[in-house]
């Protein structure tokens, strides 16, 4: 008797979301595009069916055993929810945080490919996320657009030196709580991002990628990588934090490298040391100040602009009047043909290398002083080429004749449409927050509002959780722009995606 | 954060593949001089020499391979290319830290 109450909600609840799994969404948009309007199912219906002929009756055994011992049936109801959070937990927590470090991924594999999952993602997702962490070669026919596929595209990207897909997820990451990813992500998924960070000895960036994570091992990775970056550390606080945290063996060096730094020295790798150092500035000449913008930018670290404005003016100096003589002269000297034209080329030539650094200026750059100056172009230009890299994306949602453009896969597009987001970012940075009503009623109004809806009327389940971060975004800029059109266009396309069931 | 720019990587190796610095060269060396050093170089390198497989720049040691002293030689034979590549070396001489002599200068 005492099975009959627990038992009986669950198994209801089962049939509920069988029966409710089979989902269709739809969308509003001013435009049509061809759909794929066949029904998908988000359950992961071969785990519901384990999980009720196996695990279920699985748990009632120590039930049984219990019941049969005491009077009272709260003893077997206590022994039955342990029983059910074993079974759920157990195998993932077994896979991730055992087998997986140990160097056991064709046996995490396996035991992850067994645990309950009642939603397909959860279940594609944890396997897909395990290779890209742990070793093995990608599986999914086609990449939906969730999270876990966002962050193991990231985590393999990262390994084969493509810091694209890293940059879009750190991107969608920037204003999306963690709350809304699933319960691994937000803390072990944050630790896969940053483990080759913290093994390359570049805790700057081990610590831009926890900085959402959540969870024990997340706040050790964080207090491990702030000793380093700011030198102040607890040695109490920090093997406290280590006692608390998962995968206490791994991360022991890591711990022991802050407190006894002597005599862990040669395990640990020193911190990356930058090429631009600011003593050298001021004796380097601009030749090598040059140099050492073009190697900061190759390597992707940041540029201040202030650097380029500094190489930029010090250029000019070098290429006015006695310069450029002497430059003559030698050439008279060597019998260079049209040794005009070749003096003159110097200066478009050192503008496309410093155009090329200014792409890896993160952050505001204010119009040079100079308007005419060689700084100031290159500042000109950096701001055309962020907007013409948002208005390529835009250009395909403005034409006559529907969406102009074929879609690639889901994740694909969602990585494109947050490399878009990061465009228009530094976008607005670089030209202030002018550059958004002129971006937004030149047809990023209707790239935001639409990307999502022929998205989700193209690949349906696939595009779903992507295309609720993209109704979110485009009614907090419908909002910020005051369009309430917009604003109340995709507040009612995301109410229809929202829910899990509808 | 900025990702990592190929057509900046693409710069910073053609300035430091400059003709002078892997011919390791004074800009104002002759024409002679810098044929003698390729050849030199180029004869080491076949011969396997461990000397002669890295050379110095103000970014740290390179790898030296012979067709990168082909180039070298064949980018100083163009008057305007070795003015620009002049230009460059005068800009980062005395920036390079000082290698040990690996090899006798050539012969006069």
């Amino acid at each position: 008797m005492v099975l009959y109450f627990p038992i009986g909600p669950i198994i209801g609840l089962l049939v509920y979301m069988l029966s409710r799994g089979l989902a269709r969404s739809k969308a509003e948009t001013g435009a049509t595009v061809p759909t794929h309007r066949a029904t998908q199912s988000r359950i992961s219906i071969g785990h519901l069916v384990l999980f009720g002929v196996f695990y279920l009756p699985l748990a009632t055994i120590p039930v049984m055993v219990v019941a049969e011992q005491t009077k009272s049936s709260w003893p077997g109801l206590l022994s039955f929810a342990a029983a059910i959070f074993a079974i759920c937990m157990g195998p993932r927590w077994l896979a991730w945080r055992v087998l997986g470090p140990w160097g056991l991924p064709a046996v995490g594999r396996a035991v992850l490919w067994l645990a309950p999952s009642f939603t397909l993602s959860t279940f594609r997702g944890n396997l897909e996320l395990f290779s890209a962490a742990f070793g093995g070669a990608p599986k999914p026919q086609r990449w939906a657009a969730g999270p876990w596929f966002l962050f193991a595209r990231a985590l393999r990207g990262d390994r084969e030196g493509d810091p694209e897909r890293m940059e879009a997820l750190l991107e969608l990451l920037r204003d999306l709580s963690s709350w809304r990813l699933p319960w691994r992500l937000r803390g072990q998924g944050f630790e896969l991002l940053a483990w080759p960070a913290l093994q390359a000895g570049d805790w700057g960036e081990a610590l831009r990628r926890l900085a959402h994570g959540r969870g024990r091992g997340v706040r050790l990775l964080r207090r491990v990588a702030l000793a380093h970056t700011a030198g102040v550390a607890s040695p109490f606080l920090l093997w406290l934090a280590w006692l608390l945290a998962p995968e206490r063996r791994r991360t022991r060096p890591l711990v022991l490298a802050v407190v006894d730094p002597e005599r862990t020295a040669a395990t640990i790798p020193p911190p990356l040391a930058h090429a631009l150092q600011e003593e050298d500035a001021a004796t380097d000449g601009v030749w090598l100040r040059h140099l050492k913008l073009l190697a900061e930018a190759a390597e992707g670290r940041p540029v201040r602009s202030s650097d380029i404005e500094a190489v930029a003016e010090d250029w000019e100096e070098t290429l006015k009047k006695a310069g450029r003589m002497r430059l003559l002269s030698r050439g008279a000297e060597l019998e260079v043909p049209k040794v005009q034209a070749v003096v003159a080329g110097l200066r478009p030539t050192l503008r496309a290398e410093l155009e090329a650094v200014a792409e890896s200026v993160d952050g505001p750059w204010p119009e040079p002083q100079r308007r005419n100056g060689l700084a100031a172009e290159v500042c000109r230009r950096r701001r055309d080429r962020l907007f013409a890299a948002v208005q390529v994306e835009v250009d395909p949602f403005l034409g006559r004749n529907g969406f102009q453009r074929k879609l690639e896969d889901p994740l694909a597009e969602l990585e494109r449409w947050l490399q878009f987001r990061r465009d228009l970012r530094r976008l607005l940075e670089a030209a202030g927050e002018n550059a958004l009503p002129t971006s937004w009623y030149g047809g990023l109004r209707f790239a935001a509002c639409n990307w999502p809806v022929f998205l989700l009327q193209a690949y349906g389940l696939d595009a779903h959780w992507a295309c609720r971060q993209m109704f979110r975004w485009s009614e907090a800029q419908a909002r910020r722009m005051g369009d309430q059109e917009i604003a109340k266009l995709s507040h009612g396309n995301l109410r229809q995606v929202r829910s899990f069931l509808a | 954060m900025p990702v990592p720019s190929p057509d900046c990587e693409n710069y910073l190796r053609r300035h430091l593949a400059n003709p002078f610095l892997v011919l390791e060269l004074a800009p104002k060396a002759g024409r002679s001089e810098l044929e003698r050093q390729g050849a030199k170089l180029l004869a080491m390198l076949a011969a396997g020499l461990a000397a002669a497989g890295t050379y110095a720049t103000p970014l740290g040691p390179r790898e030296r391979t012979a067709e990168m002293v082909r180039e070298a030689l064949a980018e100083l034979r163009d008057p305007a290319r070795r003015l620009v590549h002049e230009w460059w070396a005068h800009g980062l001489a005395g920036r390079i830290p000082t290698p040990r002599r690996r090899f006798p200068p050539p012969p006069e």
